[in-house]
Formats: structure tokens, sequence, C-alpha cells
């Protein structure tokens, strides 16, 4: 059986992950994934917010035991400890590793020296690389390509090299390769000799254990760069098209000497602002964009392709859609280009359908059952709603178990905020961010989600009316979900009390999308 | 026995069931034992037959009301209205029953009904209206208030 492997390369990769984290949590996602990043920075803002998002799925998919076939949760995520690889860390204690310092340029002998000299200019060499490569790839391809495959995160990919069959580990890299980390990272994991005919992967005659895959993102976002810093390196939207340029003509040149079976090109051309300008660390925090959803559909459609049985033949994937707009109907699901695909249409139908239900089963608990304001049922522990008193009776309501029912609104908050992130970009109409967080969505604040539900309030009108560009006109109101809800009782289900809770909503989620979205 | 129509059909079959024997069964038996001064017989027992009737007519129209009430989709996020709704139609029918024995004492002033027979009406009153509604509600309330009733809350 195939083992599927996604690594974050840089800031571009973490948001990537993020992306696949929350479809997974949609159902959308293979049946196991096991995911680490790669990034010298550990401050970084978007590393930061993934990390924390992987904990919350794997404690949120620990505690919850599905009941039905509902994809909730479905992917079983596995991280290794450390969850990244900081690449300095065994190096040097201290923080301000430069590549001088790396390669010990003082003590070099002097042609090595001079040698170094010509490749680096100064600031390259003396430059902290704690906060990334900054632009600069040719700096972490010289320390990227030291991994110590007895140490974790490696040591998670190659434990399983020794059990795997030809092409059963599906390892699949996704940065950009337009910035430093991920530019860098990309093309020096991607070499042959680094992990596809890596010794432990090897079986001779050009075939190997792993089927090496990536997403190089192209430029696909802006930010705002007119800011005074006293960085001597950085990276701005300026240069992102001669980075690319370079990039592309290296992977033109060098495709067969790089390992990769399988390539997918991603970009987008609107270069959407998600920002301020950051040279890296915790202030390197974007808003979400819709690039990261079209990486994370590249990375299922990998992991989901059947199983290569001999070499692979090398390719590569391009996609486009023919409008401005991004619809449910304009993505790129897959390799299958022939739109009356039985498979394509399967992932469109699919997709759709779990990221709605996803939708509005956080709403619902964000709204209905833990509310900001402490009126949610959880709060009040409303023994009128049947769905509740018959899920989670009293003896059932103890801390503990509330507790882990908040962690699932967290969760939920965190989808609702990412979701409706990428629909704050008015060229995407997938679900519409205005029916459900009041205001714009700003980087590291937090949403004020519609939960006004007296007298017809905007959560009761809005919940049938948030799939973006196509509202049904007898849309369905909240109270509608939960009289679904109400007719769910899983007194009898042999599952924890939390799990009676979230399976209720979820279930009550669903029947509401098929119902109102005709899903 | 909460859905639709099954709790539509047990209570008007429960509401006529119970007429019968109150209004036939034992309105026979008062109509035997009660002293009227010049009231015949049937005529008592035809007005308090109608007057029967008229509470079980109250008492089945509200349990219906309610279950039409409680089955839609918008009463599950409006609770607090629905159990207003409950406990009013319950106070109406208290104070419908009350009425219709005061009727019934006007009606019957002059033919020198002993106390006992119109508490007793008071009771088949109750009976026919607020009880008949809190038991049928109590047991066949649609899923979305079924919590709702006295003694389930």
């Amino acid at each position: 059986m195939s083992k599927n492997y996604l690594i974050g390369i840089g800031g571009t990769g973490a948001r990537v992950i993020e992306a696949m984290v929350f479809m997974c949590a949609a159902g959308y996602g293979p049946d196991e994934l096991s995911i680490f990043l790669v990034d010298p920075d550990k401050g970084n803002g978007n590393f930061r917010r993934t990390k924390e998002l992987i904990e919350t799925y794997t404690y949120c998919r620990r505690n919850y035991q599905r009941i039905d076939n509902g994809g909730l949760f479905k992917t079983d995520i596995k991280i290794p400890d450390p969850i990244v690889w900081n690449i300095f860390e065994d190096e040097r204690e201290n923080q301000d590793t430069t590549l001088a310092a790396y390669i010990n340029f003082g003590g070099l002998q002097r042609d090595k020296a001079d040698f170094a000299s010509v490749l680096f200019s100064n600031d390259e060499l003396e430059t902290p690389l704690n906060k990334g490569f900054r632009g600069h790839p040719s700096i972490g391809s010289v320390v990227m390509s030291n991994i110590d495959e007895s140490k974790y995160p490696w040591k998670l990919l190659f434990d399983d090299m020794p059990t795997a069959g030809q092409n059963e580990i599906k390892l699949f890299l996704v940065g950009s390769i337009f910035g430093g980390t991920g530019a860098a990272g990309v093309p020096t994991f991607g070499s042959k000799d680094i992990i596809k005919y890596h010794k432990e992967a090897d079986l001779g005659s050009n075939k190997s254990k792993v089927l090496l895959g990536s997403a190089l993102i192209l430029p696909y976002f802006s930010f705002a760069s007119d800011v005074d810093t006293d960085e001597k390196m950085f990276v701005t939207p300026k240069d992102f098209p001669m980075a690319t340029k370079a990039a592309l003509d290296y992977y033109g040149t060098k495709k067969e000497e790089l390992g990769f079976d399988q390539i997918y090109f991603v970009g987008d051309s609107g270069g959407q602002n998600v920002g301020n300008f950051s040279a890296g660390s915790d202030t390197q925090e974007n808003l979400p964009h819709f690039i990261e959803i079209v990486s994370g559909l590249t990375a299922y459609d990998f992991f989901e392709q059947e199983p290569v049985a001999d070499i692979p033949i090398k390719q590569y994937f391009v996609g486009g859609r023919p409008e401005d707009a991004v619809t449910w109907n304009n993505l790129p699901f897959g390799r299958e280009f022939d739109d009356n695909s039985g498979k394509k249409m399967q992932r469109d139908k699919k997709f759709k359908s779990d990221v709605v239900t996803m939708s509005v089963f956080t709403y619902a608990m964000c709204t209905h059952v833990c509310r900001d304001d402490k009126k949610g049922v959880l709060d009040t522990e409303n023994d009128s709603l049947p769905w509740f008193a018959n899920n989670f009776p009293k003896a059932a309501r103890t801390d503990d178990n509330k507790k882990m029912v908040i962690k699932f609104c967290e969760f939920s908050k965190l989808f609702l905020a990412w979701i409706c992130a990428i629909g704050q970009n008015e060229r995407v109409k997938l679900i519409d961010k205005n029916k459900i967080v009041d205001g714009n969505i700003l980087v590291g604040q937090d949403i004020k989600v519609f939960d006004d539900n007296k007298n017809g309030g905007l959560h009761e009108r809005f919940i049938g009316d948030i799939v973006a560009g196509g509202g049904s006109k007898e849309s369905k109101p909240f109270s509608t979900l939960i009289s679904r809800l109400n007719d769910i009782n899983l007194k009898k289900a042999n599952v924890s009390p939390v799990s009676k809770v979230i399976s209720a909503v979820y279930q009550s989620a669903r029947r509401f999308s098929e119902e109102n979205y005709k899903l | 026995m909460n859905k639709n129509p099954m709790n539509y059909l047990i209570t008007l079959a429960g509401g006529a069931i119970l007429w019968v024997i109150t209004a036939v069964v034992l309105g026979g038996v008062i109509g035997d034992k009660v002293s009227l001064s010049s009231m015949s017989v049937e005529e008592f027992l035809a007005r308090y037959r109608i007057v029967l009737a008229i509470a079980a007519l109250i008492g089945i129209t509200n349990s219906l009301y309610w279950f039409y009430y409680g089955s839609k989709d918008s009463t599950a996020g409006a609770l607090e209205r629905a159990k207003k709704i409950w406990n009013i139609s319950f106070i109406i029918q208290i104070v419908a029953s009350a009425g219709i024995v005061l009727a019934l004492v006007l009606m019957l002033m002059t033919q020198g009904v002993a106390p006992i027979y119109y508490i007793m009406l008071f009771g088949l009153a109750a009976l026919h209206t607020f009880i008949f509604f809190w038991i049928s509600t109590l047991l066949m309330s649609p899923t979305n208030v079924e919590r709702l009733p006295l003694c389930k809350r």
C-alpha cells in the first residue's frame, strides 16, 4: 500500500499545507498523509499558523470517532516531532547562522575561499539566515542538501523506505519558485541523489521506491513593499518575474537531472495583495489565497492517481481557466483534461460538496454550539433542544468533554477564517464571505461570525446563501438546519459523547447542504 | 407516534373516543342522577353534550395546531417563542374550560343543579381541553418541540 508524504517548503509551502489540512478536514484528502515542513525561519507567521492548525487538526481527529462514512476529519495526518526541519538547528545553537559560518568560510583554504567569494556576495555570506533565504535560493541549496535521514522529521520518511515497493512512497514537494526557501528547497530535494535515488530508495535500473511529485508555485500574490527596512537582503514582488524566469529555465534545462516524475505548475496572474512586506519571522504572515487550494488539489490528484507499475514517465501538468473568475466549475480538479470525464465530474462534485458542507458545519459550530457571546448551546446547556439533550446528556457534560467540543469550535473558526479570506478576493466565487463574517478579514485578527439569530437575523437568513454566485431562490434558513439536527439521535451509537455532538452537527450540515444547495 | 400524520390521527381518534365516553356514557349516568326543576333530561343532555363537544374541539384544535407549528422547520430556531405559544395555549384552555362551565351554570341557573355537578363538569371540560392538550403534546409533539410541554422541560 502506498504511503503519502507532503512536504511544505518555505512560507508558501506552509500555506499550501494549511489549505491541504483544511481540505482533509472537509473530507477531500487521502486516507493517510504524513506532513512536515522545511523552513529555517522558525518564527515565520505562516509557518506558526500552519503548525498550530495541524496540531488542532490532529487533536480533533484523535478525539472524534466517526459514526458514518462522512468525510469529516477523514485523513489520518501523521506528523513527526519536530514537525519542521529548521536546517541549522543541528549546526548552531544560536539564531544568527550565516552562510559564511555554515561553510566555515574563515577556515577554508585560500583557493576554496576565493571560489566561494565568486559564488556568493558578502551580503549573502554574512546575512543571518534565521529568517529564510530572502530570495536567494543559491544560499539555500547549499545548506539544504544535507538532510539527516536518522533524525525527525526526515526519519519519518526514511523509516518507511525498507518496507516500500516500487513507487509506493508518494512524495509531494510544494513550495514557491520565486522566493528563497521554496526556490532553494524544491530543486534540491528534487535532485536525484537526495531522495529519489537515495540508497534507501534506489531499486536499480532507474527504479525507485519513491514516486516524486511537486507543485511549483509561480507568483500569485503581491504585498506592499514600500517600507523602509534595515535588512540588506530581502525579496519584493518586483523580483518575482526575474526569479521565476530563472527558475523555469533551470527546470527546463535540468529536467533529466532532476528526480521529479510529475510536476504541476501553479500560478495566478492576478497578484492579489495579501499583506505587508516582511523579510521574515513572525511578521511574515499572509492572508490565504485560492492558489493554495489549487495547489492542494494538485497534491490530492498526485496522491489519488492509479498506482504506477513501472518506471514513471516524466509528466508535467498545467491548467488554466477561460475566465477571470474562480468558480466551482473551473478549478483544476486533476489530470483528466476531458471535461466529460467521469472522474473529473466526480471530483468536481465531491470538492464542492465537501467544502460547502464543511462551511455549513463550521458555521453551525460557531453560531449554534459555541458562540462568542456565550449564548451557544454548550454554554446555556439548552435541554429544550432535543438533539443536544439526546446526544450530550447531562452526565456527559464534564469539563473535559466541553473543552473538547470547544476545540472543535476553534478549528471551525479557523476554517471559516480561511475560506472567507479566500473569498475576500473578489474574483473568487466559491464561498461568499459576506454571508458569514462581518467586515474584512485581516491578518492575525479574529473574525466576527454573524450570529444574530433573533427574529430571523442575519445568521438565520444567510446560511442558505453562502455559496457565491449561485444562491438558491428559495434558500432555507438556519432553523432548517436545527430541525435536521433535532432528527438525529445517536444515543445508541457506541462512540464518545463528544463524537455524538460533532457527528450530529456534521450530519445535519450535510443534509441541509444537500437539500439547500442541491449537492 | 410523534410523526405526521400519526399524531394527528391518534389525537383526533383520542378526542372522539374521550367525547363518546364522557358525553354519551358518563352523560347517561349523570342524566339519570341529576335533578332538574323544569328542564327535561334530554334537553340537559343535549346541552351537556354540546358543551363537551366544544371543549373537545378546543382541545383537539390546539393539539393539532401545536403539531403543525412544531413540525415547521422555522420553529426549531425559535424555541423560546414555541414555549410561549405552548404556555399561552395551555392557559387559554384552562380559561376556556372555566368559561364553558360558567356558560353551563348560566344556562342551568334556574334548574337547581347541585354544585357537585358543576365541579364534575369543570373536571370533564378540563379533561377535554388543557389536560387532553397536555397529554397529547407530551406524548406526540414533533421532534423539534418534544421537550417543551410541562414535565418534559
